[in-house]
C-alpha cells in the first residue's frame, strides 16, 4: 500500500482491519525476501569488483589478481608523485564540476521542452538528443575535431583547449540528463498543477514548488551521471583537448605499461572514495530533519507498505 | 531566464577559447644561440617521464616544453590526421609510421643535425617507416623482438619455434598478440613462409586458414602489456608469443617461472621513435629534443626503466653488464635476421585477413 | 482512486496564449538544440560526407561514392560479426530488464528510507575507469579466479571452469554488471511518477500479481524502458573494450569492427559509413520501441 503524501490530495479513510490471515503473512514475507534478495544481488554484483580492485590497490604486485603478495601503498605514492597525472586530474575536476550544473538546466529544459509541449519539431529534436546519447564518442570526438579545424565563417578556426572539451562534453552529456528527466516527466499528474495555479501560484511558483521536488531523485542522479560521465570522458577529451588533457587520457596513455595498472587501479580507488564521501556528506546536509516533516529538497515520501 | 545565462556563459567560453589559444608562441630561433620557445611534444607518456626528460629541461630552460599523451600510434594519427598540430610526434613503425608519412604528417628529417646518428645501429637505419622513398622520417630510439613467453612450471621444455603456439597439446592455453602485422607474420613463420613481411595475396588468406584452423589453441587474444602480464600471471594461459620486457616484468614481481625464448624462424622486431611533425613551428628545438632522445644518458635511462634494447650502440659500453643482459642491449649488434614488424603495401588485406580470424570465433 | 493522466499543460488563454504556446518550446530549447546543432550536427554531417567518399589510408580516390556503404552490406564478415552482437547485445540487455525491473519497483515503492541511499549506491557503483574494473571481473570470472575457486571449494566442480572467462558469457555478464546502473535508473525515474495506490486497486479488483505486473506496471514504466533501450541496448552495439578484454575469441563485436575501421585501418569513409548504418539501424529499434510504448498505453 503507496501512499502519496501531498496535501492537494486527502487519503481514503482507512477500515479498521483485523490481522490477515497467515496465508498472506507468509506470501508477505516471501515477497519481503524477493525483495530483499535483489537488492543484495544488486549490490554484490556491482560493489565485488570494486571491494576486489580496492584490495588489490594496496597489494605489491602489478598484477590484478589473487593471492596478495604483501601490503603497499607505494602505488598511491607513485600516482600523486606523477606531475602529469595531477595535472590530468586536476583538469578533469574542474570540467566536471563546471558542466554538471550546465548539463542539469540544459537537459531539465529540454525534457520539459519535449514532454509537456506540443510542436512541429518534436520528434526531430528528440531523434537529434537521443542521437547523441547513441553516436559513439569516438565517431563525436573525431568530428568535432575536424569541425574545429575547419575554417568556419565567423569563428575561424578553434584553438583546441580545455574549452572546446568542456563544450564537447556538456553537448554529449546534457542528452543523458534530458533522458533520465523525460523519463520522469513522461507521465506526471498535472492534478497538482492544476490545483497550484488554481490557489493563485504563478507558472514560475507552480514549476519550482510542486514540480521540482518530485524531480528531486532525478536531478540527484542525473548530476552525478553528469559528472561521472564527464569525468570519465575519454575519446572526446583525447581528441579534442589539444595540447590539453584530462584524466582519462592520462590514464590510457599510461597504461601502455603493464606496471602501470596498479597506479591507475589506486588512483581510481583514491577518487571513487572522494565522490562516495563527498556525495554522502551532500545526503547527510540535505537530508530533511525528522521534526520537520517536510518533503525537504530530498525525501519525496514514497511509502512502505 | 537560467537559459540565456547560461547561453552568455557559454557564448563567453567559445569566444575566449576562440581568441586566447593555449599553444600560442612558436618563435622560432634562426639557427643561431640555443633553442627556445614552446616545444609540443606528443608521445605516449613515458616519453616524458618525470625521470627521462627532465635532463632535456634542465639543460634548455629557454624551451617551454608542452606534453600531449596519447594511447597508440594509430590514436595519434587518427588525431593528427584530423588537424591537431605539434611538433615532435612519437612514433613507432610496426604501429603506424608508414601511416603518418603516407598521409603528409611527418615531415623529412635532416640526419646531419642528429648528433649521434652514426652511432645508431645499421640495421634500425634500414626499417621501412625510419626511412621511406629514401628520406627519413622518424629517428628510431627504442626497441625490441618478440619471442615465445612460456610458463616453465606447465611447459616443461622449453620452446623454440613459433609453431610451438600452435601445438594441440596446448589447446586453450596459448595466446597471440591482436596485432594484425604480428599475428600474421608469426603464423606465416610457423607454417614456414620464410619471408613474412612480403606476403601475396595467396599467402595471405593461407595464413588465414591457418589460423583459423588452429584457433581452438588460443584462449584470447592479447592487446597490452597489463593484459598478457595478467594472462601469464594469472594462470590463464601457458605460451605465448610476447615480449622480454613482459617476462622481465613478471620475474621482478615474483613470478619466476615465466620465461622468455626466441623463435628459431626469426625476430620480429618492434622499432619506435621520434619526427618532426609537418605542422611544427619550433624546428630547433624539436632538433635538440631529438638529439637528446638519441643520446645514450637518455636512452640508459630507458634501458633500466623499461628494459628496452636500444638503438644507440654507446649504451651497451655505459650500461651495467646485468642491464645489458636483462635488455638485451647488446642484441642489435648481432641482429643478422630480423624481421621489421612494419606495414608492407598491401596491408589493408592482413588487416581484413586478421578481422576474419577475430570474427571466426 | 487517482487518476494518472498524460494530461496537457494548463492552457495559456487567448489570442497572447497562443503566441506564448507556440514561443515556449523556442524559449526551453533554443540553447540546448543550438549547442547540440553547432557541435554535434554539423561534425555529423562531416562525417556524413566522409562517408560517402574514399578516406582511406589505401585509398584516395576523390569523387562521392557508395563503396563505403556497399562493402559494409555485402562483406560477410559484417553479417556475421552484427549477428553475433546482436545476440550478445539482446542477451545483456535482457537480463538487464529482468534485474533492473524489479529493481527499479523495490526501489521506487518498496524500500522506503533505503531509497535514497540505494538510488546512491546504483549511480556511484559505475565511477571507476572501466579498464580497471573489467579486470577486477577477470580475477573473479579465470581459471583460477574466485568464483572457481569457491565452486571448487563448495565441491561443486572439481575442475577450473573455463568458459566464464574469454566467452560470450563473459562478455554478457560484464556488459550486464556495467551497464545496469543506466538501466536501472530511467526506469525507476519512470517509475516515480506512478501512484502506487493503482497496484492496491489492481489487487483489489483480483489481478495476480503478474497481471498486475503486465496491465498496469509495464505499461506505465513504458517510457522509463524506452529511455532504457535508448541509453544501454544501442551503445551496446558499439562496445569494444570489455569483448576485447573478457570476450577471448568469442569477443568480436561491431565496436570492435567499427574501432579497427577507424584506427587501425585509417579507413575513415567505411567506419563512418557503418556507425550511419548503425544509427540508422538504432532509430528503426527507437521508432519500433516508442510506438510499442504508445500501445500499451493505449490499452490500459
Amino acid at each position: 500500500m503507496s501512499v502519496v503524501g501531498h496535501p492537494a490530495r486527502a487519503l481514503p479513510a482507512q477500515a479498521a482491519r483485523t490481522a490477515p490471515p497467515a496465508s498472506i503473512r507468509a506470501g508477505r514475507i516471501t515477497r519481503r525476501t524477493l525483495e530483499i534478495g535483489i537488492v543484495v544481488f544488486m549490490l554484490a554484483m556491482l560493489y565485488l569488483p570494486l571491494l576486489l580492485l580496492a584490495a588489490f590497490s594496496f597489494n605489491d604486485s602489478i598484477i590484478l589478481s589473487l593471492p596478495f603478495k604483501g601490503f603497499t601503498t607505494r602505488w598511491y605514492t607513485e600516482a600523486f608523485d606523477d606531475p602529469r597525472m595531477r595535472t590530468g586530474l586536476t583538469n578533469s575536476i574542474w570540467i566536471a564540476t563546471i558542466i554538471t550544473p550546465i548539463c542539469l538546466v540544459l537537459g531539465t529544459l529540454t525534457a520539459f521542452a519535449l514532454t509537456r509541449m506540443r510542436f512541429l519539431m518534436r520528434g526531430g529534436v528528440a531523434a537529434v538528443v537521443g542521437a547523441a546519447l547513441v553516436v559513439p564518442w569516438l565517431v563525436i570526438g573525431i568530428s568535432a575535431l575536424l569541425f574545429f579545424n575547419d575554417d568556419l565563417p565567423l569563428v575561424g578556426q578553434t584553438d583546441l583547449s580545455l574549452w572546446t572539451v568542456g563544450i564537447m562534453h556538456v553537448v554529449c552529456t546534457f542528452p543523458l540528463v534530458a533522458a533520465i528527466v523525460s523519463a520522469r516527466l513522461a507521465r506526471f499528474d498535472r492534478t497538482q498543477e492544476e490545483a497550484a495555479i488554481d490557489l493563485g501560484a504563478s507558472q514560475a511558483q507552480m514549476l519550482r514548488r510542486v514540480v521540482l521536488p518530485h524531480l528531486t531523485p532525478a536531478l540527484v542522479a542525473s548530476a552525478i551521471f553528469a559528472y561521472m560521465w564527464s569525468f570519465n570522458n575519454f575519446e572526446i577529451s583525447y581528441f579534442v583537448g589539444g595540447p590539453d588533457y584530462t584524466f582519462p587520457v592520462w590514464a590510457f596513455s599510461t597504461l601502455r605499461h603493464g606496471q602501470n595498472l596498479p597506479i591507475v587501479n589506486a588512483i581510481s580507488t583514491v577518487i571513487s572514495l572522494v565522490q562516495v564521501l563527498l556525495v554522502f556528506i551532500a545526503w547527510r546536509i540535505a537530508r530533511p530533519r525528522p521534526d520537520r516533516g517536510d518533503a525537504g529538497g530530498f525525501m519525496p515520501m514514497g511509502g512502505v507498505g | 531566464m537560467r537559459g540565456r545565462i547560461t547561453a552568455l556563459v557559454l557564448v563567453a567560453a567559445m569566444a575566449a577559447g576562440c581568441g586566447g589559444g593555449s599553444s600560442s608562441d612558436g618563435s622560432q630561433a634562426v639557427s643561431s644561440g640555443p633553442p627556445s620557445g614552446t616545444l609540443r611534444l606528443f608521445a605516449y607518456s613515458d616519453g616524458f617521464a618525470k625521470g627521462l626528460i627532465k635532463p632535456f629541461t634542465d639543460a634548455n630552460p629557454q624551451v617551454k616544453l608542452e606534453t600531449t599523451p596519447f594511447d597508440s600510434v594509430s590514436a595519434a594519427t587518427a588525431k593528427l590526421r584530423a588537424g591537431y598540430d605539434t611538433d615532435v610526434v612519437n612514433s613507432c613503425v610496426e604501429e603506424g609510421t608508414i601511416n603518418q608519412v603516407k598521409l603528409g604528417l611527418l615531415q623529412p628529417i635532416d640526419t646531419s643535425r642528429i648528433k649521434d646518428w652514426d652511432k645508431i645501429y645499421p640495421t634500425f637505419k634500414k626499417l621501412p617507416g625510419v626511412i621511406v622513398d629514401g628520406k627519413v622520417y622518424m629517428i628510431p630510439i627504442d626497441s625490441g623482438v618478440t619471442g615465445l613467453m612460456y610458463n616453465s612450471d606447465v611447459v616443461t621444455t622449453t620452446p623454440t619455434s613459433w609453431a610451438d603456439l600452435f601445438d594441440p597439446s596446448h589447446k586453450d592455453q596459448a595466446t597471440i598478440e591482436d596485432n594484425p602485422e604480428v599475428a600474421m607474420q608469426v603464423g606465416a613463420l610457423a607454417m614456414g613462409i620464410t619471408d613474412p613481411v612480403n606476403l601475396t595475396e595467396d599467402q595471405i588468406n593461407q595464413v588465414k586458414d591457418y589460423l583459423i584452423e588452429h584457433r581452438d589453441n588460443f584462449r584470447t587474444y592479447w592487446s597490452s602489456d597489463a593484459d598478457i602480464q595478467n594472462l601469464m600471471a594469472q594462470g590463464e594461459v601457458s605460451i605465448a608469443e610476447g615480449y622480454p620486457g613482459n617476462v622481465n616484468d613478471l620475474n621482478k614481481d615474483g613470478e619466476d617461472n615465466i620465461k622468455f625464448s626466441l623463435a628459431k624462424e626469426g625476430q620480429i622486431v618492434w622499432t619506435c621513435g621520434y619526427g618532426i611533425s609537418s605542422s611544427a613551428t619550433n624546428i630547433d628545438a624539436a632538433y635538440a629534443l631529438l638529439n637528446y632522445y638519441t643520446s645514450a644518458k637518455a636512452q640508459l635511462y630507458e634501458a633500466s626503466r623499461w628494459n628496452y634494447t636500444m638503438t644507440n650502440e654507446d649504451v651497451a659500453k655505459i650500461a651495467p653488464a646485468k642491464l645489458v643482459e636483462e635488455a638485451r642491449l647488446d642484441a642489435p649488434a648481432h641482429f643478422g635476421n630480423i624481421i621489421p614488424a612494419s606495414p608492407p603495401p598491401n596491408f589493408d588485406l592482413w588487416i581484413k585477413a586478421w578481422n576474419e580470424v577475430k570474427a571466426a570465433g | 482512486m487517482a487518476v494518472v493522466a498524460a494530461a496537457a499543460p494548463p492552457r495559456a488563454r487567448g489570442k497572447r496564449g497562443i503566441l506564448r504556446r507556440s514561443l515556449r518550446p523556442l524559449a526551453y530549447l533554443w540553447c540546448p538544440t543550438g549547442l547540440l546543432i553547432l557541435f554535434f550536427l554539423v561534425p555529423m554531417v562531416i562525417m556524413l560526407k566522409i562517408s560517402f567518399h574514399h578516406e582511406s589510408l589505401y585509398d584516395f580516390r576523390t569523387g562521392w561514392t557508395f563503396d563505403n556503404y556497399r562493402e559494409i552490406i555485402t562483406d560477410p564478415i559484417y553479417r556475421r560479426v552484427a549477428l553475433d552482437t546482436f545476440w550478445i547485445a539482446s542477451a545483456a540487455m535482457i537480463i538487464q530488464l529482468a534485474i533492473g525491473l524489479p529493481l527499479a519497483y523495490v526501489m521506487a515503492f518498496r524500500a522506503g528510507r533505503f531509497e535514497l541511499p540505494l538510488l546512491l549506491a546504483l549511480v556511484l557503483a559505475d565511477e571507476l575507469n572501466p579498464i580497471v574494473r573489467i579486470y577486477a571481473w577477470r580475477q573473479l570470472l579465470g581459471r583460477e579466479g574466485l568464483i572457481n575457486d569457491a565452486l571448487q571449494w563448495l565441491h561443486i566442480t572439481n575442475a577450473p571452469v573455463d568458459w566464464l572467462l574469454f566467452s560470450k558469457f563473459a562478455v554478457i555478464v560484464v556488459l550486464s554488471t556495467s551497464w545496469l546502473t543506466y538501466t536501472v535508473i530511467p526506469i525507476y525515474a519512470a517509475m516515480k511518477a506512478i501512484d502506487g495506490r493503482l497496484f492496491e486497486s489492481a489487487v483489489d479488483l483480483g489481478a495476480g500479481w503478474f497481471t498486475t505486473f503486465r496491465r498496469v506496471l509495464l505499461p506505465l514504466a513504458a517510457p522509463g524502458i524506452f529511455v532504457a533501450l535508448i541509453l544501454v541496448y544501442i551503445p551496446l552495439f558499439s562496445e569494444f573494450a570489455t569483448p576485447a578484454l573478457v570476450g577471448g575469441r568469442s569477443g568480436y563485436m561491431l565496436g570492435s569492427l567499427a574501432n579497427s575501421l577507424i584506427l587501425e585501418q585509417g579507413d575513415w569513409g567505411a567506419g563512418a559509413a557503418l556507425n550511419f548504418l548503425l544509427l540508422a539501424a538504432s532509430a528503426l529499434v527507437a521508432l519500433l520501441a516508442y510506438y510499442l510504448s504508445k500501445l500499451n498505453t493505449l490499452e490500459t
